[in-house]
């Protein structure tokens, strides 16, 4: 009894299976690292201030770090803020656009320091009614230096930080950097001058797309897309950035003063340079 | 063989790799290059502009040099009306105008206990000065002032847009009432033809460091803009005026909050006679704000403005009519006695805030203002000074009576006549009566400025002073002229 031959044409099938279907595995396994794009989305529902700011640029930075997240969609319902934190974030996302491209969705408002940001990313979206623009700083003006008998201090304006008239002018300056960002993010899309819009006007989103403070009107989805076809991805994922931050869940933060009687005023706690909206019919200071 | 299965297994390991890819990745992204920043260290705050005619404005009201040609020219500051602004604030002013020999005074809101008050003052003051009133003028106020304004004086009204809005009644209760300072200095200026806008000036693109603060280079001819450029206004009302003088108005870019429109706009007008002024800002009278651009020439202007009118007063303005020391010159008749003196001494301190003073000279001065005081006898020495009232005494009438331009003949039995006679080189004032009681009468009435119960016109008056023949007699009190006729005149 002699064992069978093996079938030459079977061990031939075996090797070439080996052959395809092994590094076809492999490449099946490598391809699997191939990490599916993310279009991020950043949202600010309040006032930008040192926390939301904060919060805002590690989102950024986040972004900026991992090559998945391929596109950035700021979503903004906001009155602004604070000039600095305002700075802060508009220079980081100046940072990111180097790399990815950042689109604005001006969701319910994007007032004056909301505004400032969204003139630093690629492309803006508005809703028809959203409300858009109020280019300009406010500030209350300290109290004319005076001394006093127990509280003393080193220097006339030690104790108020500026003269009037100085922190009157100094806004000037901060405006005019304002501007200066817009004419730069805008660019050519800026239908009217700096008459109408250092005004400190408001606009719907329909008005302001004519106006060319914003490039379409559109929704979430639109501004989705909008960052995914910048950054020449398909078949993206699209995730809230602060949940892929490990970022706490947005705490209520005291920025606007609140009454005695514990209603909220549209009004900043602290005194300082602000690029904030401040609502019709609030006109009194607390 | 074995070359092309290593090929062919290579490319069975990338070929999933480089699906997937083109399945999520459909190109690469190009950030707009370069991204631009705004140029931050290039964004100062804007430093004030300097004046091209700069002057210095003195710091304090130096004493005037030389000798006074008169008593000082009173300049009336009304606080009286809830006015938003404190004297300190307009220290450039008032420097400027003590050194040029005006006296200030101010009419504060404790003018209830004033017994001249506003209407009494303005009888002798060159100029009133109104800044930010929240309380609106009587009726009678309005009158005095129009009055004050025809016969010379001088108004100036300053509004701030910054002054405005709520308050505290003397209650203490808050009250919110906005912009309440237009609609009374509008009652004031309603009748020269000027009139403010509830509104403030602003320019976005050329501006004192903030839009609201305005340059203004266009300006009317008037002493009040000589040797002007620029002007800086720190949040400024407009101003209107149909016949007037539009004096600082800005350019095209210059636009009012009210309608967001410009073009001409005013910040200060003169009305047609150049004896009213409008202005709608006072932050820029005050430091530091005095100082940028030509504002401090503007605020000499406006201080030889206020000192520059020639008052007229009539007889409205008594004890107020002399612009100089006072000779008093009795008829011969007609001896000082006790109650003489003490009427003059109240007529004397009447006549104090203008700094005018009483002299009793033994024979009539040959210049200076002259107070006569008599009787209704001819007197040779008295009659040249008497003549120019046009008086026919009643020595010189078949009937006795008295007859005097303006008022026809009359009864002169308990009556006293005042008559105010102006020359280029003196003001007399001539007191009359019928007996030396009803002269004393006339000289207190005079004295207070009680003329309310007199016949009154500009030159002359016909006042009670004691009983009258008519009234106790069957000879009534008569009067050639009915009284329609004698008040049309």
């Amino acid at each position: 009894m002699t064992s069978p031959e093996p079938d030459p044409s079977k061990h031939g099938l075996r090797r070439w299976l080996a052959w395809i279907f092994l590094p076809l595995l492999v490449g099946i396994g490598l391809a699997a690292l191939v990490p599916r794009p993310i279009v991020g989305l950043i949202y600010l529902q309040e006032a930008i201030h040192a926390f939301s700011s904060r919060d805002m640029i590690a989102q950024i930075h986040f972004a900026r770090d991992h090559p998945e997240v391929r596109a950035v969609v700021l979503i903004l319902d906001s009155p602004g803020g604070t000039v600095v934190d305002t700075e802060a974030v508009y220079l980081e996302l100046a940072g990111l656009r180097e790399r990815k491209p950042v689109v604005t969705m001006a969701q319910g408002l994007a007032a004056s320091g909301a505004y400032y940001l969204s003139v630093g990313t690629d492309y803006i979206f508005a809703g028809p009614s959203s409300l858009v623009g109020n280019v300009g700083v406010i500030s209350q003006l300290p109290t004319a230096p005076s001394v006093f008998e127990d509280l003393a201090s080193t220097g006339p304006y030690k104790l108020f930080g500026s003269a009037r008239d100085t922190r009157l002018r100094e806004m000037e300056a901060i405006k005019q950097a304002f501007y200066s960002a817009v004419q730069l993010g805008r660019g050519e899309a800026l239908a009217i001058g700096p008459e109408r819009i250092l005004r400190g006007e408001i606009w719907l989103g329909s008005e302001a797309a004519r106006f060319g403070l914003v490039d379409e009107l559109g929704s979430i989805s639109a501004a989705i897309e909008k960052a995914a076809e910048l950054s020449h991805v398909a078949n993206y994922r699209v995730a809230d950035l602060r949940e892929l931050a490990g970022l706490p869940s947005v705490l209520s933060v005291p920025f606007f003063f609140e009454t005695p009687e514990g209603a909220l005023t549209p009004y900043p706690r602290a005194s300082g340079f602000f690029l904030l909206y401040v609502p019709p019919g609030e006109r009194s200071l607390p | 063989m074995i070359r092309n299965r290593v090929w062919i297994g290579l490319a069975l390991i990338f070929l999933p790799v480089v699906g997937r890819t083109l399945w999520y990745h459909r190109g690469f992204y190009r950030p707009p290059a370069p991204i631009q920043l705004p140029a931050y260290s290039e964004f100062s705050p804007p430093q004030p502009p300097v004046g091209e005619a700069a002057i210095e404005l003195p710091e304090a009201t130096p004493a005037p040099e030389g000798p006074l040609a008169g008593p000082p020219k009173v300049v009336l500051f009304d606080r009286s009306h809830s006015n938003r602004f404190s004297m300190p604030e307009l220290r450039s002013l008032t420097a400027a105008l003590g050194s040029q020999g005006g006296r200030i005074e101010v009419l504060d809101s404790s003018f209830a206990f004033d017994e001249l008050g506003l209407e009494g003052r303005l009888k002798y003051a060159s100029s009133y000065v109104v800044v930010a009133p929240s309380v609106v003028f009587s009726p009678s106020e309005v009158t005095a002032v129009a009055r004050f304004v025809e016969h010379g004086g001088r108004l100036l009204v300053v509004l701030d847009p910054t002054r405005t809005g709520s308050g505290f009644d003397i209650f203490g209760f808050l009250i919110l009432s906005a912009s309440e300072d237009v609609s009374t200095a509008n009652q004031l200026l309603e009748s020269f033809d000027l009139a403010f806008s509830d509104d403030y000036l602003y320019n976005l693109m050329d501006n004192e460091g903030n839009f609201r603060n305005v340059l203004l280079r266009n300006f009317g001819e008037h002493p009040l803009t000589a040797g002007l450029h620029t002007v800086a206004l720190y949040a400024a009302r407009s101003v209107q005026t149909e016949a007037g003088t539009l004096l600082l108005s800005g350019d095209s870019a210059t636009l009012s909050s009210l309608t967001d429109t410009g073009g001409g706009l005013a910040a200060a007008a003169l009305d047609p006679g150049s004896q009213a002024l409008a202005l709608g800002d006072l932050t820029f009278m005050t430091p530091p704000y005095d100082k940028v651009a030509d504002n401090a020439r503007l605020i000499q202007n406006l201080a030889e403005f206020l000192l520059d009118g020639e008052r007229r007063p009539d007889l409205h303005n008594l004890p107020f009519v002399f612009s100089g020391p006072v000779s008093v010159v009795q008829s011969a008749d007609f001896a000082l006695q006790a109650e003489t003196l003490v009427a003059l001494q109240g007529m004397s301190t009447a006549l104090l805030p203008t700094g005018v003073s009483l002299s009793f000279p033994e024979e009539v001065p040959a210049e200076g203002d002259l107070l006569v005081l008599g009787l209704f006898e001819p007197d040779p020495e008295l009659g040249e000074l008497i003549e120019p009232l046009g008086l026919v005494l009643p020595a010189g009438a078949s009937d006795g009576r008295m007859a005097a331009p303006g008022f026809g003949s009359f009864n002169p039995a308990g009556i006293g006549f005042v008559g105010l006679a102006r020359s280029e080189a003196r003001t007399t004032l001539v007191l009359l009566a019928s007996d030396q009681a009803g002269l004393v009468s006339l000289l207190e009435t005079v004295g207070q400025g009680l003329l309310s119960d007199c016949l009154l016109s500009d030159t002359s008056a016909l006042c009670q002073v004691g009983e009258g023949a008519g009234l106790g007699s069957s000879e009534p009190l008569e009067f050639d002229l009915s009284f329609e006729e004698t008040f049309n005149q």
